[in-house]
C-alpha cells in the first residue's frame, strides 16, 4: 500500500477497457431469479456452474461447500484484477478490509495468547499474514522502532494505537473498534491522495455509515460512553464532534441526528417502514446498496480508476447475493424471503 | 499527459515563430522567406502528427484491453482506433501542398520574400493546431466508444458516430489551410 497514488487518469485506459468486458460477465437479475426459483439448493448451485463461477465452484464440489467456491472466486477476482492494474492503489482501497480483518485476528491471538484459526484469515490482503504476525509480536515485546518498511503505514499505526490502549487485554472489543477506525482512516487518506472525487465521496460515506452503525449500536445496547467516543471515526462528511455529543443517547436522538445529515432522504426510506425502530439487517442492506450505488456513479467514466473499483464492488455484491441465495436455499427459505434480502444488481 | 503534450507543442509553435521573427530582424535583408515557409510546412506535419499519435495511442491501449478479454471484437475496435489517425494524414497533406505550391518538386529551390514566407506559415496554422487538438480529443472519444463496443457490441454503429463528429473540425482546418495556400498566398 504505497501512498504514491495515481499519477494520471490515462494510465487506467487499458485496465478500464478490460473491466468493461468483464462487466458483461456479471450475473444479471434473471440468473439470480432462476437460482432463487430453483427447486433445490443443488439445482441453484448447478445454475452457477453454467456461469463464470464454474471453475471456482467446481472447487467446492457440492452445494454444501459453496462457501469455499465463493471464496475461491473472490480471490480469483482480486488476483485477476491485480494482474493488469497499473498500480496497487485502487485494489488497496478494497483489499485493506481483509488486511485489517487479519490484523484484528492476529492482535487478539497474540495479546490473549492463543493460536489463530487459519480459516479466519484471508490470504489475499495486501500484506502476508506471517509478516503481520511477526511485526505484531515484535511490537508487543516492546520493540521501540518497528521496521516501517515491512508493513504499510496504516496497519503499523493501528498496531501502535492498539498497544497504547492500557486495558486492551481485559477488553478485546477495543481491538475491533480501533482497527475499524484505523481501516477507515487509511482509506480516507488513500482516497484523498488520489484526488478522485467519486472515490472520496464513497469512502467518506462509508465512514459516515460506519458511524451510523456504531452510534445505533450504542443507543440500542447502551454501550459505555467512553468506548463510544473512542469508536467513532473522523473523516466523514458528518461532523464527528456533533455526533460525539449525541452518541449514546436514545433511538429518538439517533434518528433526529441522522435526519439532519446528508443521508436523511436515503434513511427515510427504511426508517418509515420500520415505524421508528430500526432493524440492523435493514440498515445493513440499505448501507450496502447506498455505498454500491455511490461507486456505480463512477462506472461510466472512461478515464480514471473508478470503473475498476465499481466492478470489484459489483462483484462483491454479487458474491454476497449468491451467499444469500444459497444459504436461503439450503435452509429451505421461501423464494420471496430470499428475494427481499437480495442487494441491487449492477449487471 | 495530454495537457502537457499540448502545452509542449504549442510552446514549440510559439517559440519557433518568435525565433524566426527574431532571426529575420537580425539578418535584415539577408534572409529570404523560404525558411519561414518550410517551418510552416513542418508545423502542419508535426503538430497534426502529435495529435494523431496521442489519439491513436490511447485508443490502442483501450482496444488492447478489450481484445485481451474478447478477441472477437478486434475488427470493430480497429476502426475506432484508426479514426484519430486521419489528422496526421491531413497535416502531411498540408505540408505536401506547401512544397507543391512553392514548386519544390520542379528541382529548383524557389526564392520567397520574407512576407511570402510568413503568409505560408500562417496558412499552415489552421490544419496544424486544429489537428493537434482534435486528434487528442478524438482519441478520448474513441476510448469511450470502445466501452460501448465492449459492453454492447450490437450498438457498434452508434459507437462509431461519436468520434466521427470530432473529425469535422480537423477537416475544416485542412480545408482552410488548402484554400489559403491556393488562393490566399501570392507566389
Amino acid at each position: 500500500m504505497s501512498v504514491a497514488v495515481p499519477r494520471d487518469e490515462h494510465e487506467y485506459i487499458y485496465a478500464v477497457a478490460r473491466v468493461r468486458v468483464l462487466e458483461t460477465h456479471l450475473l444479471d437479475r434473471a440468473t439470480l431469479q432462476r437460482m432463487v426459483d430453483a427447486e433445490s439448493a443443488q439445482a441453484a448451485f448447478n445454475i452457477l456452474m453454467e456461469t463464470e463461477y464454474a471453475e471456482s465452484a467446481s472447487e467446492a464440489g457440492d452445494v454444501y461447500d459453496f462457501e469455499k467456491g465463493l471464496t475461491a472466486h473472490l480471490k480469483w477476482v482480486y488476483d485477476y484484477l491485480a494482474s493488469f492494474m497499473p498500480d496497487s492503489f485502487v485494489l488497496d482501497l478494497l483489499r485493506l478490509r481483509f488486511d485489517f480483518h487479519n490484523l484484528k485476528v492476529v492482535l487478539k491471538a497474540k495479546l490473549l495468547n492463543f493460536e489463530p484459526n487459519p480459516g479466519a484469515l484471508y490470504d489475499w490482503g495486501t500484506t502476508p499474514v506471517d509478516v503481520m504476525s511477526s511485526v505484531v509480536s515484535a511490537a508487543i515485546e516492546g520493540a521501540t522502532e518497528i521496521r516501517s518498511k515491512t508493513l504499510p503505514e496504516g496497519l503499523l499505526e493501528c498496531i501502535k494505537e492498539v498497544l497504547r490502549e492500557p486495558s486492551v487485554r481485559e477488553d478485546p472489543q477495543l481491538i475491533d473498534l480501533i482497527a475499524d477506525k484505523c481501516y477507515h482512516q487509511t482509506r480516507v487518506a488513500l482516497a484523498r491522495a488520489s484526488g478522485r472525487e467519486v472515490l472520496q465521496d464513497w469512502v467518506k460515506a462509508a465512514v459516515d455509515i460506519a458511524n451510523m452503525k456504531i452510534s445505533l449500536r450504542g443507543s440500542k445496547l447502551g454501550m459505555d460512553k467512553n468506548k463510544l467516543q473512542l469508536a467513532l471515526i473522523p473523516g466523514g462528511k458528518v461532523s464527528i464532534e456533533s455526533l460525539k455529543a449525541v452518541a449514546g443517547e436514545g433511538i429518538e436522538e439517533w434518528l433526529e441526528f441522522w435526519a439532519r445529515s446528508p443521508y436523511s432522504e436515503a434513511l427515510s426510506k427504511f426508517v418509515k417502514t420500520e415505524k421508528g425502530s430500526i432493524a440492523f439487517t435493514e440498515l445493513e442492506k440499505w448501507a450496502d446498496s447506498y455505498l454500491a450505488g455511490l461507486i456505480q456513479r463512477g462506472r461510466h467514466l472512461a478515464f480514471g480508476p473508478e470503473p475498476i473499483v465499481a466492478y470489484a464492488v459489483a462483484k462483491e455484491t454479487e458474491i454476497k447475493n449468491l451467499r444469500i441465495i444459497l444459504t436461503g436455499k439450503l435452509n429451505g427459505l421461501p423464494g420471496d424471503m430470499i428475494r427481499e434480502r437480495l442487494r441491487d444488481v449492477y449487471a | 499527459m495530454i495537457p502537457m503534450s499540448l502545452a509542449i507543442a504549442l510552446t514549440a509553435l510559439g517559440g519557433g515563430m518568435i525565433g524566426i521573427a527574431a532571426t529575420t530582424l537580425l539578418l535584415k535583408g539577408t534572409m529570404g522567406g523560404l525558411p519561414i515557409a518550410i517551418f510552416g510546412a513542418a508545423l502542419a506535419v508535426f503538430l497534426a502528427g502529435i495529435g494523431s499519435s496521442i489519439g491513436v495511442g490511447i485508443a490502442g491501449e483501450a482496444a488492447a484491453g478489450v481484445v485481451t478479454e474478447d478477441p472477437e471484437k478486434f475488427g470493430r475496435l480497429l476502426l475506432l482506433q484508426a479514426i484519430p489517425g486521419t489528422q496526421g494524414i491531413y497535416g502531411f497533406l498540408a505540408g505536401f501542398m506547401v512544397m507543391f505550391r512553392l514548386g519544390m518538386f520542379g528541382g529548383t529551390i524557389p526564392s520567397l520574400t520574407v512576407e511570402q514566407g510568413w503568409q505560408v506559415l500562417f496558412a499552415c496554422l489552421p490544419v496544424g493546431v486544429s489537428c493537434l487538438i482534435s486528434g487528442i480529443y478524438q482519441g478520448r472519444v474513441s476510448v469511450s466508444s470502445m466501452g460501448i463496443v465492449a459492453k454492447r457490441p450490437e450498438e457498434s454503429g452508434k459507437a462509431l458516430i461519436f468520434p466521427a463528429m470530432v473529425e469535422t473540425y480537423a477537416v475544416l482546418g485542412l480545408l482552410a489551410t488548402i484554400l489559403l495556400l491556393l488562393f490566399g498566398v501570392k507566389i
